[in-house]
């Protein structure tokens, strides 16, 4: 039962000759003895037959005249409307990428020079003296402030303040 | 004329049309018409409807020239329009179902859509083997999308399976499946017939 199951798996690459030769002597020998596997290939090879026999009509000379005069008619209504559909320029994602690269590199650049020109307070301190007056700011505040993962920082800032005024 | 010689022309037709040349297009045209015709035929069932097809896949062929890859067959792109056309086609006329059979009328001008029923006399086998090809193209109609349209291009159209996967832009081993599950439902659903075809 199992070797039938292969067998209907593979009776469409053995009609169309796309199986191995180890295969193909595999089927043949299943088919020998085997009388369903048989009347199942001889089925399919009627419906491939049948199907491989139909004719396309070969239409004419005249058919195909009035094609060429229909297609140039409809061509032209096109091309002439409003809305012309002359050959459309392809979209490349290439040149696409390497405008968007560009863009992002020209915009990292000016960025990282306006980030530079920002008030202090709007950025993390950049150097002592800023760091000195943030810290002060923060002792200003009333309440509590909500101090996270800064909080080592900002003792050690408290210290440095303490050195700075005893120096 | 040597393959690549062949490819080469081809080539210089193809930028050709894109630089909007019609002369061009029309040449490319005529290459492809015949094989683009039969593909439309086979799936929409009449000449007259495959002529509408085929004229708008053409009309899409030179609006979008311009994005057809150097590197892909001309062919494959070609038809995987003519199909997307045939489908749409399908789509607006719903027809599901319905199977048209040309029957030749004496006028070549114009072909009936409706099969006749043949009063003539004629031995059973015969008759029995007009139905086997009526209820085979029933049968294709009555099948999925990609199973129709693989069975379609292989058996009718002779396509290679590489080209299939390439029109339909799926892998061979995809096709492949595809054939397999129609072959199978059309050997079930044409069982009685099937007999007589010698089965």
């Amino acid at each position: 039962m199992l070797k039938c199951l292969m067998m209907k798996r593979k009776l469409y690459d053995y009609l169309d000759d796309s199986l191995t030769r180890a295969d193909k002597l595999k089927a043949q020998r299943h088919l020998e003895g085997c009388s369903g596997c048989k009347e199942r290939l001889s089925q399919l090879k009627a419906v491939l037959n049948r199907a491989h026999s139909k004719n396309v009509p070969n239409p004419g000379e005249e058919f195909w005249h009035d094609f060429k005069t229909g297609l140039d008619k409809k061509l032209n209504d096109k091309l002439v409307s409003p809305l012309a559909l002359r050959p459309r320029p392809s979209f490349s994602l290439k040149p696409a990428f390497a405008y968007a690269a560009v863009a992002i590199f020209f915009i990292a650049v000016f960025g990282s020079l306006y980030k530079s020109n920002l008030p202090a307070a709007f950025r993390l301190a950049q150097n002592d003296d800023e760091l000195v007056e943030e810290t002060i700011e923060l002792d200003e505040l009333e309440g509590q402030a909500a101090l996270n993962h800064n909080e080592d920082a900002y003792l050690e800032e408290i210290d440095l303040l303490f050195e700075i005024e005893q120096a | 004329m040597s393959f690549a010689s062949t490819v080469s022309d081809e080539s210089a037709l193809i930028e050709d049309v894109k630089s909007g040349r019609r002369a061009s297009f029309d040449i490319l045209v005529a290459l492809y018409q015949h094989k683009g015709f039969g593909i439309a035929y086979n799936l929409v069932g009449n000449i007259e409807d495959a002529k509408d097809v085929l004229q708008e896949a053409c009309i899409k062929m030179y609006v979008n020239i311009n994005g057809f890859e150097a590197r892909a067959r001309f062919s494959t792109w070609f038809y995987r329009i003519v199909v997307n056309c045939a489908l749409d086609f399908l789509r607006k006329r719903k027809r599901a179902n319905k199977v048209w059979v040309e029957v030749d009328s004496g006028d070549e001008d114009k072909k009936a859509s409706l099969e006749v029923p043949d009063v003539s006399f004629e031995p059973a086998r015969l008759r029995l083997e007009k139905e086997f090809t009526q209820k085979l193209e029933e049968g294709v109609s009555a099948l999925s999308k990609m199973q129709r349209l693989c069975f379609v291009l292989r058996h009718e159209n002779n396509l290679a399976i590489r080209e299939i996967a390439q029109t339909l832009k799926c892998r061979p081993a995809t096709v492949k499946v595809h054939l397999f599950r129609a072959g199978e439902n059309l050997r079930k659903r044409l069982g009685p017939y099937l007999q007589v075809e010698g089965g």
